[in-house]
């Protein structure tokens, strides 16, 4: 097991970041000053960190701290682990990604690293990180509350009573 | 609640529990008719075992055994092994379906009459029209307790169908409100009223939205002539020496091989394992498939013109707040073709949570502006854009023999192409739908390609004369007596409509015959 620790704001246990992370993330209320572990199994550090630096490249939202990105690279090495050909093609991936700017991609600009994955968007490579992504990322429930997205209201008797009509600025004529 | 035994062939035999084959089970158990209705999916509790949660839904109840698709369609590139979002649960699709109930109109019914002949479209008219299901439309709409029917008053309006009125009204529509829904604006039916949960498309946890899984279902298992077996994934219909079918074979929950003999079959699959079965039933005797001497099962496959509009504003919505899709624009819903197509369309609201809009606003889309979409989520409004599409012989569901699924069937390959006639309809669809956002104050707006389809239909089409279809007005195939096709896949034309209303309407009205032709000893 490798662990790579990044001077990040938070702490997330690694059992709370494996392949379920996606849905089962648990951070609110330990955010705040700590440093956090990303906790990979099956890739190495350096291809952990490039990961990193596509996830959030590929979905860039500067509401979002590294954790969210993170745990899409754990949902990943999760992958890499259960599979030779995953883990070899997140590895390979990595290193040509490392390979085509002129540093290595996490010490690119945002705007060098953009250019490099516009020229590699149609390899399996970079579909397999994006399809992975944009469940990972989107369905962490924890990342719902940065975009104003309320998540589950079963257990809160729904919206009826809490503002499912409460929009104020449409125009006063046509209301 | 009834048990019967595998050899009794008195029984009728429904093939799915959702829409058609829910409802069908419970009319014909009403009805006094030992019903065996075998459904391949899980039974579910609406209470405990649904979750608020996008994808962990979909995993639970979404059709998710192998498919393929060709053609020109988007999704072909983006979801090629989901062409379709259909359940495979008890209850069917009638557990995701957001409850939009309307009416198909006259001249639907007579699409090729009234349009004419449009170049590589396969028009026809159905052997019906609208007076013939008028008296099963209302028994449908009391059924499934439809608002603005049978004096159930309207629902009220969410953030998001006021942004679509005031939008609408601004640019000129009248025809604007919170629709016809199959949710309860009040208690009825033993069923809860609608708390505004937003999660429709993930199974209604109040149990305010009419589904067959805790509706139909549960009042044919009052009686003593209905029998459902879940997990029960039938993968042949059988026939003897004279043609009739007799039976059909299934894998039951242990993945064990059953023989349900039958007096009757009605298939209630949707549109895509219905013809599929059909065609994986082919036998000496019928070696194109069952039902099949037209040679039209599996053809004809429509999935309606479908688009999203999503506004951004520069204050907050919260679309997601309430019911997905109670609210609606019928001014574009009639046919005039001076618009550049035939038929038309409607504007209903549509949200999505975080998780399927990141996976659905623009498929494969990523980078900055993608990000910069996301971002707005919470300033969205949307609707979604739902029209008549065309026919073609093309657009077909047919076996992959390269491909098998769990049980060694052939999988299915859904085909489609766009008419010209569609696109020019989303062309036009996406234009208004923008100008009412705009009359607003849209900040920007965004044309959202079709999701994986949830409206299926067609495949098993209905038909006058036997070489033009498969089936009969009421269902019954043209070549065999006691086959009969009771989902979506019977349509002879779409309509503009969402299409359950119309499904359910049709099993109502094929219960009282089956029940008037048993009766009378004719199958
Ligand atoms: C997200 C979403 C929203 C929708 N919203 C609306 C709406 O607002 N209004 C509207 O009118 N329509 C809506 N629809 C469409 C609606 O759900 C369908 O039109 C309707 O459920 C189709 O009915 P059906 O009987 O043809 O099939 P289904 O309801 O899909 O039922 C088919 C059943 O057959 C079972 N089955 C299939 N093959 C086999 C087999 N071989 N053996 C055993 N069982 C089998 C399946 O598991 C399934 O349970 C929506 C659909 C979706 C996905
Ligand atoms: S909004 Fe209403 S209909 Fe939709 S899931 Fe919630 S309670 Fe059910």
């Amino acid at each position: 097991m490798t662990t790579t620790t990044i001077s990040r704001r938070c702490f997330v246990k690694a059992s709370a970041m494996t392949a379920t992370a996606a849905f089962s993330l648990s951070l609110i209320g330990r955010l705040g000053g700590q440093a956090w572990a990303m906790t990979v199994k099956a890739i190495d550090a350096t291809t952990a960190d490039t990961l990193l630096a596509m996830c959030r490249r590929v979905y860039p939202h500067d509401r979002l701290e590294d954790v969210f990105y993170a745990a899409c690279v754990e949902g990943l090495d999760a992958k890499a682990a259960d599979s030779a050909d995953a883990k070899k093609q997140l590895t390979d991936g990595a290193a040509m990604l490392n390979k085509a700017g002129s540093k290595a991609f996490a010490e690119l600009g945002a705007d060098e690293q953009l250019a490099v994955l516009k020229g590699i968007e149609t390899t399996p490579f970079f579909q397999t990180v994006r399809g992975n992504m944009v469940t990972a990322l989107y369905g962490n429930s924890e990342v719902w509350p940065k975009f104003g997205y309320q998540g589950p209201s079963y257990p809160y008797g729904g919206y009826l009573e809490r503002g499912f009509n409460d929009i104020a600025w449409l125009p006063k004529e046509s209301r | 609640m009834a048990n019967f035994d595998l050899n009794d062939h008195s029984v009728v035999v429904v093939i799915g529990s959702g829409a058609g084959g829910g409802v069908l089970s419970n009319q014909l158990a009403q009805k006094g008719i030992k019903t065996v209705c075998l459904e391949a999916g899980k039974r579910l509790d609406f209470v405990d075992d649904f979750v608020n949660d996008e994808w962990k839904m979909f995993s639970m109840t979404a059709w998710l055994d192998k498919r393929t698709t060709s053609g020109s369609w988007r999704l072909a590139k983006d979801f090629p092994n989901l062409p379709a979002w259909i359940c495979k649960t008890v209850g069917g699709t009638t557990l995701h379906w957001a409850g939009a109930s309307l009416r198909f109109h006259e001249h639907e019914f007579k699409a090729r009459s009234t349009y004419g002949d449009i170049q590589g479209a396969n028009l026809l008219d159905w052997p019906i029209t609208l007076q013939d299901l008028e008296p099963y439309y209302a028994k449908a709409e009391d059924n499934m307790g439809v608002t603005r029917t049978n004096g159930i008053p309207g629902l009220p309006g969410n953030n998001n169908f006021k942004v679509l009125e005031a939008g609408a009204k601004r640019v000129g529509y009248k025809q604007v409100h919170t629709g016809r829904m199959a949710i309860n604006s009040e208690p009825r039916d033993d069923r809860n009223s609608c708390h505004q949960l937003g999660f429709c498309f993930q199974g209604c946890k109040m149990g305010a939205k009419w589904s067959t899984l805790y509706s139909d279902i549960v009042k044919a298992e009052e009686t003593d002539k209905f029998e459902l077996r879940p997990q029960s994934h039938v993968v042949k219909i059988e026939h003897d020496d004279s043609g009739k079918v007799t039976g059909v074979v299934y894998f039951d929950a242990d993945g064990k091989s059953q023989r349900q003999k039958a007096r009757i079959v009605c298939v209630a699959g949707n549109t895509i394992e219905s013809p599929r079965l059909l065609l994986n039933s082919a036998s000496s005797k019928f070696p194109d498939g069952l039902a099949n001497s037209s040679g039209q099962v599996g053809k004809n496959y429509m999935r309606h013109m479908t688009g999203s509009v999503y506004a951004v504003f520069e204050k907050p919505v919260h679309m997601f707040r309430g019911t997905t899709m109670a609210g609606v624009v019928l001014d574009e819903a009639h046919n005039d073709p001076s618009r550049g197509f035939v038929g038309g369309y409607e504007m209903e609201t549509l949200s999505l949570g975080l998780p399927f809009m990141g996976a659905f606003l623009d498929p494969g889309s990523w980078g900055p502006e993608f990000a910069g979409n996301m971002d707005a989520y919470d300033h969205m409004a949307g609707m979604w854009l739902v029209g008549e599409d065309m026919p073609q012989e093309g657009n077909a569901v047919t076996l992959n023999t390269d491909v098998k699924d769990q049980y060694g069937m052939p999988v299915p390959n859904v085909h489609f192409d766009d008419h010209d006639n569609d696109i020019a309809m989303r062309n036009h669809a996406y234009k208004q739908g923008s100008a009412v956002y705009d009359a607003v104050g849209a900040v920007k707006t965004i044309h959202t390609p079709p999701y994986p389809s949830t409206h299926n239909l067609g495949t098993n089409r209905m038909s006058e004369k036997p070489q033009d279809g498969v089936v009969n007005k009421w269902g019954q195939s043209h070549d065999i007596a006691n086959l009969f096709v009771s989902d979506g896949s019977v349509f002879t034309t779409g309509g503009s409509e969402n299409p359950t209303l119309t499904i359910v309407a049709l099993a109502f009205r094929q219960a009282d015959y089956i029940a008037d032709q048993m009766a009378k000893n004719n199958i």
